[in-house]
């Protein structure tokens, strides 16, 4: 059955690092990471069980052992990302990217240099943040306090609204049919006017950055957060130009207001190192 | 040449030292990144199924809080 068996896992390239940056630190495996060399490049790799990272095809990632793990595994990877993104202009790989051995990886870094020089280019000098906002629903209902300057034309719709009719309540099942109506139309507009907020902070932020992405909004069992979350983005910012992206979220941040806007990194460039144009399914060549 | 400098401003600087949410890991983990073709295909490329199991991890790590 299965022997011992090692592969290499490639955590990420850079084009210049000192191995010394990498002391104390271990893989996804307890392992010690080191670096492959290779056509003018630099691959942080580590050598792993391939045993323990093969699951039996017939398994489910049911059990809460396996989930544990897992976050283990993601933050091993992070952990030896992030470090190097400290000290380099670093390309992360796809989580979960191994070769049979060093050589491998070796032929790799000769026939993917174009496309890591490229990717490295991209991100030298640069920094992801990530910024995520998200509001209570009561924050942009109606016309009380909505945060920051996210005003928007559709209020003008909601003045026009009748004013409740005295007399309906003669007819309880037509008031709460017309309340319920009411509500949901009022939920929309509240809707509308968070999501024309999200696209002002967004439009904001992409404004200070090279380049912008949004990722989903984050599941609320994920997050912890309750509310809407209006906008999760990533925005990869030139080294100085911090500040001006601090700002922008300072702009918006409105606690009191029920609008949250948070900041977080700095992140190794994680959401920018896709290949343009959908060669990242390996169709490029 | 470095990647996050090591002049960032002050007023970002505390960021540094916050723990790492794993939903925001997340994001970025098991978004495409570089793609190169491995050859030991992990399980863990099954990005579905991992968004999928880790809110039951989420939920179950939670729970005695």
């Amino acid at each position: 059955m299965a022997e011992p068996e090692d592969g290499t896992y490639l955590y990420a390239i850079t084009r210049q690092l000192d191995p010394a940056e990498l002391r104390g630190l271990r893989g996804v495996d307890g392992e010690r990471p080191r670096l492959v060399e290779g056509s003018g490049l630099r691959a942080i790799v580590g050598t792993v069980d391939l045993a323990r990272f093969r699951r039996p095809p017939d398994r489910d990632l049911g059990d809460v052992e396996d989930l544990r793990s897992l976050e283990a595994l993601l933050r091993a990877h992070h952990r030896v990302v992030q470090a190097v993104a400290g000290t380099a202009a670093v390309v992360p790989l796809r989580l979960g990217t191994v070769y049979r051995d060093d050589g491998r990886v070796r032929e790799v870094l000769d026939e993917r240099r174009a496309d890591f020089e490229q990717a490295l280019s991209r991100v030298t000098g640069r920094t992801e943040w990530g910024v995520k906002v998200s509001a209570t629903p009561e924050a942009f209902a109606g016309d009380s306090g909505v945060a920051g300057d996210a005003r928007d034309p559709g209020d003008a719709a909601a003045e026009a609204r009748p004013a409740p009719d005295a007399g309906a309540s003669d007819r309880p099942g037509t008031e709460y049919l017309r309340r319920r109506r009411e509500d949901e139309r009022s939920r929309q507009e509240g809707w509308d006017r968070a999501a024309a907020f999200a696209e002002e902070v967004h439009a904001a932020l992409a404004g200070v950055a090279v380049e912008s992405r949004r990722h989903s909004p984050q599941d609320p069992r994920l997050s912890g957060q309750a509310g809407w979350m209006l906008l999760n983005g990533a925005y990869l910012v030139d080294h100085g130009r911090e500040a001006g992206l601090v700002a922008v979220v300072d702009r918006f941040d409105d606690p009191d207001g029920g609008v949250r806007v948070e900041l977080t990194g700095p992140w190794a460039p994680y959401s920018f190192t896709e290949a343009e144009g959908g060669a990242e399914e390996g169709g490029h060549r | 040449m470095s990647g996050l400098a090591r002049g960032v401003r002050p007023t970002v600087e505390p960021l540094r030292s916050r723990p790492v949410a794993l939903v925001d890991l997340l994001d970025r983990l098991l978004a495409k990144g570089v793609v190169v073709a491995g050859e030991v295909t992990l399980t863990i490329a099954d990005v579905d199924l991992v968004h999928v199991s880790l809110r039951a991890l989420i939920t179950s790590v939670r729970r005695p809080e």
